[in-house]
């Protein structure tokens, strides 16, 4: 009798890990993940401003309606991505992600002094090369490391007024998203 | 407890359900406050006074805040975590 609890009690726990296992990697085996979303869209180094929101219409994206936003996708296998381009004198936001969707780094207008955005993304390798100086950076890259190749960046505008969002998106176009030569 | 935020309302498949596209979401730049830098901020299709949002429809609807630069998502600071309150309205 005792045999048969424990048998079964063993059962149930055994039941239990895997029950747990699988839902804990689940997410890592969707098949139309935001990396995806964001491939589906743009090439490497091509910055694609989102469309703007609009009142009865579908967003899939769950976009703020106030903001200007962009999105770049960079493969770090290129050469270290850059992105740089004059901002505006208002709140901005830029954040890289990697693969699986997770902030690697983020920062706002708060951190810029002369409202020049320069982000440089490097992979690890790429970091080392420039601590030796064997990459040559400009004096205010702001340099972030990535442990993968594959990054996209977004980056957010908020126009003081609504009537300068389309003003506000014509400066995300004028970004810059590249890959440095190494 | 953010350097600006966002006010949204949308129906359950996240459609912004403001009237115009003018006025699709309110933030934390353009409020009228009381002196204590409170606000009240009205939602619906009704005319009301002071800060409101204009929506269209019937039926449930989603609230969305967004706050953005904000220490709460880092954890550094829980301090001011008060959120506002939702009160529900007569429908006039």
């Amino acid at each position: 009798m005792t045999r048969v609890v424990l048998w079964t009690l063993g059962g149930l726990v055994l039941g239990l890990m895997i029950h747990l296992v699988v839902i804990l990697i689940l997410p890592q085996y969707a098949a139309h993940d935001l990396w995806d979303r964001i491939s589906a869209m743009s090439e490497p180094t091509q910055l694609v401003v989102l469309d703007k929101v609009e009142a009865g219409a579908d967003n899939p994206l769950a976009l703020d309606p106030l903001f200007a936003q962009a999105v770049c996708r960079l493969d770090l296998a290129d050469g270290p991505g850059q992105i740089v381009g004059p901002l505006p004198d208002a709140f901005w936001s830029i954040a890289v992600f990697n693969t699986k969707g997770t902030a690697i780094y983020a920062t706002t207008h708060r951190a810029s002094s002369n409202n020049r955005l320069n982000l440089g993304i490097f992979n690890p390798a790429q970091t080392k090369l420039l601590s030796q100086q064997e990459i040559s950076a400009e004096a205010d890259l702001l340099v972030v490391e990535s442990p993968g190749d594959d990054v996209f960046a977004a980056i957010r505008l908020a126009p003081p007024h609504p009537e300068m969002l389309e003003r506000y998106r014509d400066i995300l176009r004028a970004l810059k998203c590249t890959n440095l030569g190494t | 407890m953010a350097t600006l935020w966002t006010l949204v309302a949308t129906d359950a498949d996240g459609r912004n359900i403001a009237v115009s596209d003018t006025l699709l979401a309110l933030d934390s730049n353009h409020l009228s406050r009381a002196a204590d830098g409170s606000a009240v901020i009205s939602v619906g299709p009704a005319l009301s006074a002071g800060d409101w949002l204009e929506i269209d429809g019937d039926g449930p609807f989603r609230l969305l805040l967004s706050l953005y630069d904000t220490p709460l998502t880092g954890g550094l600071d829980w301090s001011t975590s008060e959120m506002p309150t939702i009160t529900r309205r007569s429908c006039s």
